[in-house]
């Protein structure tokens, strides 16, 4: 099964502005090799989306498998290059792309890299559409379509998002994501 | 039950300040989805559950802050830690 995940952080958003500076919000969600690089680093709270980013997509790739494990941010170990992220005897790529306050984590298992956009939510136009809008467009548009087929026992009742293309689901792993005034996707390259 | 219903409306006082739109907190009962119907994103879970931690004197270990799905999950997890 191919794996991917991804997850979009907007760093301007009012509730996260002072996050980095809780002891107590850092140590729930970094892992203990973390710490040490996210103290160092420049840019505090950069780093810290960027690591909980990392560690929600990674999620997003690991839950695809039946059942889902539980989710516990610190149990996700993000390399300090920001390049793989450790999950128990698992390993999985990590690509973090930052562009002004968007911050867009991929986390992909296998050698190629998946396909990848984030971009900002037009108005009037929901998070998820824009999350979906941004994939069609990536994929050559016409006639697809994103569903999440019903998955009992998730958190929303639905499982991970399926590409169709005139009825009949592409043979392709996708993750959408969004927040704030960003959404964003990946896609293993078909 | 006259304890369960303060503990679901302490709750629901630490869920308003990371709820987006205080409409979702009007029909609020003990099936609504924290994420879903109340759309609160997983970093603000977290600090929903510091403050948990923060305001009933209890410790939320990963395991039982990842099963807290609904608003009766949390008033469950904190009557059962505080018993």
């Amino acid at each position: 099964m191919r794996r991917v995940g991804d997850d979009v952080v907007d760093l301007d958003e009012p509730a996260i502005a002072a996050s980095h500076l809780s002891a107590r919000f850092v140590a729930r969600v970094c892992a203990e090799p973390e710490l040490e690089a996210l103290a160092a680093a420049a840019d505090r709270k950069r780093r810290l989306w960027s690591l909980f980013a990392a560690k929600e997509a990674a999620y997003k790739a690991v839950a695809r498998g039946e059942p889902a494990p539980p989710f516990a941010h610190r149990r996700f170990v993000v390399s300090g290059d920001l390049e793989s992220v450790r999950y128990g005897e698992q390993s999985l790529s990590l690509r973090v792309s930052i562009d002004g306050a968007c911050v867009h984590a991929v986390v992909w298992s296998g050698a190629l890299q998946p396909i990848a956009e984030a971009g900002r939510v037009h108005p009037l136009e929901t998070p998820g559409a824009a999350a979906r809008r941004l994939l069609e467009s990536c994929l050559g548009g016409d006639g697809l379509e994103v569903v999440r087929p019903a998955r009992p026992g998730s958190w929303d009742g639905f499982g991970p998002p399926v590409v169709l293309r005139a009825g009949r689901p592409l043979d392709i792993t996708v993750s959408l994501s969004h927040d704030g005034r960003f959404a964003g996707f990946a896609a293993s390259s078909p | 039950m006259a304890q369960q219903q303060e503990v679901m409306q302490k709750v629901v006082d630490i869920l308003r300040p990371f709820v987006k739109s205080p409409d979702a907190l009007s029909a609020v009962s003990m099936e609504t989805s924290i994420l879903k119907d109340l759309k609160v994103n997983s970093a603000r879970l977290v600090d929903i559950v510091l403050e948990i931690e923060d305001q009933f004197g209890i410790a939320v270990s990963d395991e039982a802050a990842d099963k807290v799905k609904t608003v009766g999950d949390a008033v469950s997890l904190i009557m059962k830690n505080a018993a």
